[in-house]
């Protein structure tokens, strides 16, 4: 049995405009102490794949209008708001992108991360702040004993994102969600956090869901990759799958576009053309005004997530059987 | 020389921190620090470092939109910050920038065609049909005449950085400074306006400064590096000097924390431990010594000048000179 299984994700926003459905019923897994990596580029719908998994995303304006998010055997979108409560933060954390903003100005970190203890566990503050420098210690903090006083304003974005990790991993939650959370900081900082975080996944028996638009963190941090585009999940498996032997197209351009560095290229193989925002997602494969095998088919069909080998998945025409495939 | 299109001479910004009950000047930020170098006609010069690290405020000296501490920057001959308002306009013909965000870099009243068709009018072109050489600059840069009508509103990210390259490159200029143009777009829509700049500087012989973080992008376009930290360029190099043979420590650090998307090549060495010093408070001598594992007493007394190592590779490290005279 999985630890999280989101079938059929379907969310609704509404503004002026009238309704935007950005997710077209995304479906994966995720094990225990496994780590997925959701990526894809802006407005693919990953974000709001995260803020749904721990029903945050009606704070954001949406509806989960299909699917099931199973955790634990329990149906999440039966649950109520009291009941969410004692899941967020104990059992499943998130890790938010920007760490400037994570922290409330006005407390100091140390009473932030207690803050997070204190709500989950009966704890009194003598030992909530034992755990809490033990916890910032874990984390790397030089002087923790010090920094527990400081304000979010004294540090920098790299200690501020090891408090927001400690926050996150104060109740030794079972699933931990980052949304980027090293998009903000600069390259040496973000290879501390990295190498902060394939520590503490060895440390810690949490399973992560890593969400990223960055191919270079996947690929350092990962078991298994999940490939987003326009709502859609287009391709999904283990890591070295997807990046020695990509198949959808999509994938493939995504990898094929990124400068390398050992070599010296001529011309970097760009995907023509941009995005399609979510009010006028083509009918048919989202990805077909983009792709160079783009078939009739395509047009008017949408493609479902076929499995080609021992675990890799791809929504693509061009790996279904026959004429019908073998789709969901 | 003759090709030599843009010498920066000893450049130094230090930006005043006001304070206190009468706002009295209480410290510095060392933004830029004695920095030197030249550009050659044709050039692709790429400016590397972590945020803070002043390299946008390296472009924006040479734009003469802040006026230096002191130091020269000398382009065609003259040194840009003795020059009056009217005589810089003209310059600014020949120096053009491309800003980080595309989305900020438009009037959102105007249309497109406005946006490109003011500039004529203010470098008062004339003898040209404002209508023709607007569509001929979409053309150039992979859009449709149509697209002249849209407001900045309804373009993506990536169309509108392809406008602000369009009015960059409308008036011919020698030289194009382009800060961070690609950081704020997608990867795949990064790697069309890649293509595209690299396109445009083969077909008009174009020269750029080209500002970044992201070293795999620097490798791509340019032909010339230059690593700045805390102010200082600590190396300079060519492209391929520097990936395969660098020489300074902070420079190795930079390249080996760069995550190649191959999961068989993870990270093994440790990444550089602590964070970038504040530029209020320099470190004495080198001032990348607090971060350095080489670190050693000299480092600490003794700022390491720009040494020629091999040719045209230049570091500015007191281990790196050690390393090679023995």
């Amino acid at each position: 049995m999985s630890l999280l299984e989101v079938n059929g994700l379907k969310l609704r926003f509404y503004s002026l405009d009238g309704p935007v459905e950005p997710l077209n019923g995304i479906n994966f897994q995720l094990e225990k102490g496994e780590v997925l990596g959701l990526v894809g580029e802006t407005g693919c719908g990953k974000s709001i794949t995260a803020k749904s998994i721990i029903k945050l995303i009606s704070y954001s304006g949406g509806e989960i209008i299909n699917g099931s998010i199973i955790f634990d055997n329990e149906d999440l979108l039966n649950k109520s708001e009291k009941e969410m409560q004692k899941i967020r933060g104990a059992k499943i954390s998130l890790i938010s992108q920007d760490p400037m903003t994570s922290l409330d100005p006005v407390y100091r970190v140390g009473d932030q991360i207690i803050e997070a203890i204190q709500v989950h566990e009966k704890l009194h503050y003598k030992e909530a702040k034992k755990k809490a420098v033990e916890l910032m210690r874990l984390m790397g903090i030089p002087l923790p004993k010090k920094v527990f006083y400081q304000y979010p304003h004294e540090l920098s974005g790299g200690m501020k994102q090891r408090i927001i990790i400690a926050i996150a991993l104060s109740c030794d939650p079972v699933l931990v969600i980052a949304d980027e959370p090293t998009t903000a900081l600069d390259v040496t900082i973000q290879a501390q956090i990295i190498d902060l975080f394939s520590k503490l996944i060895e440390h810690v028996q949490s399973a992560f869901l890593l969400i990223t638009h960055d191919l270079g963190v996947v690929a350092q941090m990962c078991d298994s990759v999940a490939i987003m585009y326009a709502g859609n999940i287009v391709e999904k498996g283990p890591v070295r799958k997807i990046f020695h032997s990509p198949q959808h197209p999509y994938t493939k351009g995504l990898l094929e576009c990124i400068p390398k560095i050992d070599q010296k290229q001529k011309k970097l193989n760009a995907i023509s053309g941009t995005v399609p925002h979510p009010r006028n997602f083509p009918t048919g494969c989202r990805f077909c005004p983009r792709c160079q095998y783009a078939m009739k088919k395509c047009l008017s069909q949408q493609p479902g997530l076929i499995e080609i080998g021992d675990e890799h998945f791809v929504a693509c025409f061009r790996y279904s059987k026959n004429s019908n495939g073998e789709q969901e | 020389m003759s090709d030599t299109i843009l010498n920066v001479k000893n450049l130094t910004k230090f930006f005043p921190i006001m304070g206190g009950i009468i706002r009295h000047k209480i410290g510095e930020v060392k933004a830029v620090n004695n920095v030197s170098f030249n550009i050659k006609k044709g050039d692709i010069i790429g400016i590397v470092g972590e945020s803070g690290c002043g390299k946008s405020t390296v472009a924006r000296l040479i734009l003469n939109l802040i006026k230096p501490t002191s130091g020269e920057v000398i382009f065609q001959g003259q040194n840009i910050f003795s020059l009056s308002k009217g005589e810089m306009r003209k310059i600014r013909k020949k120096i053009q920038m491309v800003f980080q965000d595309p989305y900020s870099s438009f009037d959102p009243r105007f249309t497109v065609f406005e946006s490109l068709s003011e500039i004529f009018v203010i470098q008062k072109v004339e003898n040209v049909n404002i209508k023709e050489e607007v569509f001929r600059l979409l053309k150039i840069v992979g859009l449709k005449p149509e697209h002249s009508d849209y407001y900045p509103y309804e373009l993506s990210g990536g169309q509108k950085q392809r406008i602000v390259i369009a009015r960059a490159i409308a008036l011919n200029p020698e030289l194009i400074v382009l800060d961070e143009p690609t950081s704020a777009l997608d990867v795949s829509v990064q790697s069309q306006i890649l293509n595209l700049l690299q396109d445009i500087q083969h077909k008009f012989n174009l020269t750029y400064l080209f500002i970044s973080h992201n070293l795999s992008v620097v490798n791509y376009l340019c032909n010339k590096i230059m690593v700045m930290y805390l102010g200082k360029i600590v190396e300079r190099a060519s492209c391929e000097d520097l990936f395969q043979q660098s020489l300074h420590p902070y420079t190795k650090a930079l390249i080996s924390s760069i995550f190649v998307p191959d999961p068989d090549k993870r990270l093994t060495i440790a990444p550089l431990e602590g964070d970038v010093p504040s530029p209020i408070n320099l470190p004495s001598g080198c001032v990348f010594h607090t971060r350095c594992k080489l670190a050693s007493k000299i480092c600490r007394e003794k700022e390491p000048k720009a040494t020629e190592i091999t040719l045209n590779h230049y570091v500015a490290c007191h281990h790196s000179l050690k390393n090679n005279k023995e």
